[in-house]
């Protein structure tokens, strides 16, 4: 109730959907690191699929996430609910970066992906202005 | 109870119907049915299944419309009527899944083969079990509808993505190609009679049923309410 | 020129009407105090009124200089001391209140958190966390949070709970300010506190309009 009074909805919504950005970025290049180091015969064929992959994986990744937690916070027992809710939100997401990424590890040029490309930045426009619009009903008490 | 007899005696003709006119290469009869090149017997199923996933969507749609109607309104009534329709929807999508998946262990061999429309419906069931789990774990109408309300719009949002990505991923096996043909329906007048007139007894079940079920919620409220 | 009216206001909850037809319109240097016994709706009333919480029914319209203020900016105009205000335990009172007008975009100078401090007498513990407050210290805390920006609205919810007599006069000074300054809404069950206001609504009567006492 605090940060009800102290700030617009949106601003919170933002606030929060920044905060899973830059952790979740940072988890994934942390992750990148580490396959690249250790998990030997893994090697990037395309790294510009690779990372345009990354870049909107995380986005997308971050936005969904951002506003099922919103949704979970309000509920009375949070227990497993996460990931019972956020799988068949986040399948669609999951299964096109799962794509692309073999894309570009199987070097392929840049239009093959393009298609993957449209899906990942179309669901994250849709999740974003979806969430935009519905934030403030979720946190409202 | 006219309606509610009627209804019965409608779809217990269809089912009839569906099941035991006979199958004949060349169909002379009114009652013939033809003979579908792959499908065979088997085609039978299209009385039941296809009935069964549209009035699934449809009940998905009027939930959804419903959510959003409360949303707007913040009305408890639409949430009654939300969650009905997605309650009837559940029900419908597991009859389609399982007609469905009777038909492909005679087709393809295996009750479930990760075909794109097996996917497709997983998910969708998948999305209202988290939808009513999402309801069991809230506490306060008022909230339960609204929360509900907003995942079943983002889940709403997201799903026809599938249809985007799954043609990507796996070849489809689902036969849509021996009666729609260039977004034209092609099939046999007398099948076309029992289809339409399934697809409508069906639909005529899920609204009767919907109205009933909504009737009771009203009332459970009514009796909750005295009780208090 | 200041007007925050609530018109016919009504809250159901899980179904269960808690209050309806509430209604009052307040102008600069009005006053009103919201008594009713427990349960019945006057924090849920306030949190409505700060736009936390929709009302079920009615409107709430806040003008300012003939200027009518959205709802999302409420909290801009408006103050709000509550049992249910939860400040954050990990951090000093210097450090919650210098988050708090960080996040609401003020740039009041130390002096003036300084002043602040010293007026709800936390002056002395400003840099001890907030976990190791008394309960009547976190409700002190909680006026210099709810006044902080300086709004022409206070709302206050049990305003003496907890608070000893030296507190109790310092909430009663900031009630009198109040009433120069701008509105002043108390949810209370203390006749004293209600001495202080020049109108009432007891929700339990259910009444239409402020009774002017």
């Amino acid at each position: 109730m605090t940060l009800h009074l102290i700030a617009r909805p949106l601003t919170i919504y933002f606030g929060k959907l920044l905060f899973n950005l830059i952790l979740l970025g940072a988890l994934n290049i942390f992750t990148v690191i580490l396959y690249l180091l250790f998990v030997t015969g893994f090697t990037v064929g395309n790294y510009l699929i690779f990372s345009v992959t990354i870049l909107l994986g995380t986005l997308g990744l971050a936005s969904a996430s951002t506003i099922i937690a919103a949704i979970i916070a309000k509920a009375n027992t949070k227990g497993t609910l996460y990931p019972v809710l956020s799988f068949p939100i986040l399948l669609p997401l999951l299964l096109t970066v799962i794509n692309a990424t073999k894309l570009s590890v199987e070097g392929a040029v840049f239009g093959d992906a393009v298609g993957e490309f449209q899906v990942l930045i179309s669901y994250l426009v849709v999740i974003t202005a979806i969430s935009y619009l519905l934030f403030e009903s979720i946190w409202k008490e | 109870m006219t309606l509610k007899l009627f209804l019965g005696i409608w779809l217990s003709l269809v089912i009839i119907a569906g099941i035991s006119f006979p199958i004949t290469e060349n169909p002379t009869n009114w009652y013939d049915l033809p003979f579908v090149p792959g499908l065979e017997d088997k085609a039978r199923i299209i009385f039941f299944h296809v009935p069964m996933a549209w009035v699934a969507t449809l009940a998905f749609g009027i939930s959804l419309i419903y959510g959003i109607k409360y949303l707007s309104k913040e009305n408890l009534d639409y949430d009654i009527k939300s969650v009905s329709s997605a309650g009837l929807g559940l029900i419908f999508a597991i009859l389609a899944t399982v007609t469905g998946s009777l038909w492909a262990k005679f087709s393809w061999g295996s009750f479930w083969n990760w075909d794109p429309r097996q996917t497709s419906i997983f998910v969708l069931l998948l999305i209202y079990g988290a939808y009513f789990a999402l309801r069991s774990a809230i506490e306060g109408d008022e909230k339960r509808a609204t929360l509900s309300a907003v995942y079943a719009i983002i889940a709403g949002v997201t799903a026809p993505f599938f249809i985007f990505i799954m043609p990507r991923l796996v070849e489809g096996l689902h036969p849509n190609e021996a009666f729609v043909s260039q977004g034209k329906i092609s099939m046999n007048p007398t099948m076309l009679v029992i289809f339409l007139c399934s697809l409508s007894g069906f639909t005529a079940l899920y609204f009767w049923m919907l109205n009933t079920k909504v009737r009771l919620e009203r009332l459970e409220l009514k009796h909750h309410l005295k009780g208090d | 020129m200041l007007v925050f009216t609530a018109d016919h206001i009504a809250k159901t909850f899980n179904r269960r009407k808690i209050f309806a037809e509430i209604s009052f319109s307040l102008e600069k240097s009005d006053s009103l105090a919201i008594t009713g016994r427990n349960g019945s709706g006057k924090s849920t009333l306030l949190k409505i009124l700060a736009n936390v919480l929709s009302p079920t029914k009615g409107e709430i319209e806040m003008k300012i200089d003939g200027k009518i203020v959205k709802p999302v900016d409420f909290f801009t105009h408006l103050g709000l001391v509550s049992p249910y205000l939860q400040l954050y335990d990990e951090f000093t009172g210097w450090e919650n209140l210098d988050i708090f007008m960080k996040v609401r975009g003020i740039n009041a100078s130390d002096e003036c958190l300084g002043e602040l401090l010293k007026r709800v007498n936390l002056w002395e513990r400003k840099n001890d966390y907030v976990r190791t407050y008394s309960s009547g210290m976190k409700q002190r805390l909680k006026y210099a949070f709810a006044l902080i920006h300086k709004p022409p609205i206070l709302l206050l919810d049990e305003p003496t709970s907890n608070l000893d007599a030296e507190g109790i006069s310092t909430v009663y000074q900031i009630m009198e300010e109040q009433k120069k300054a701008g509105i002043l809404i108390v949810a209370t069950n203390d006749s004293e506190d209600i001495k202080k206001c020049e109108q009432a609504i007891d929700l339990n009567l259910q009444s239409n309009g402020g009774s002017k006492k």
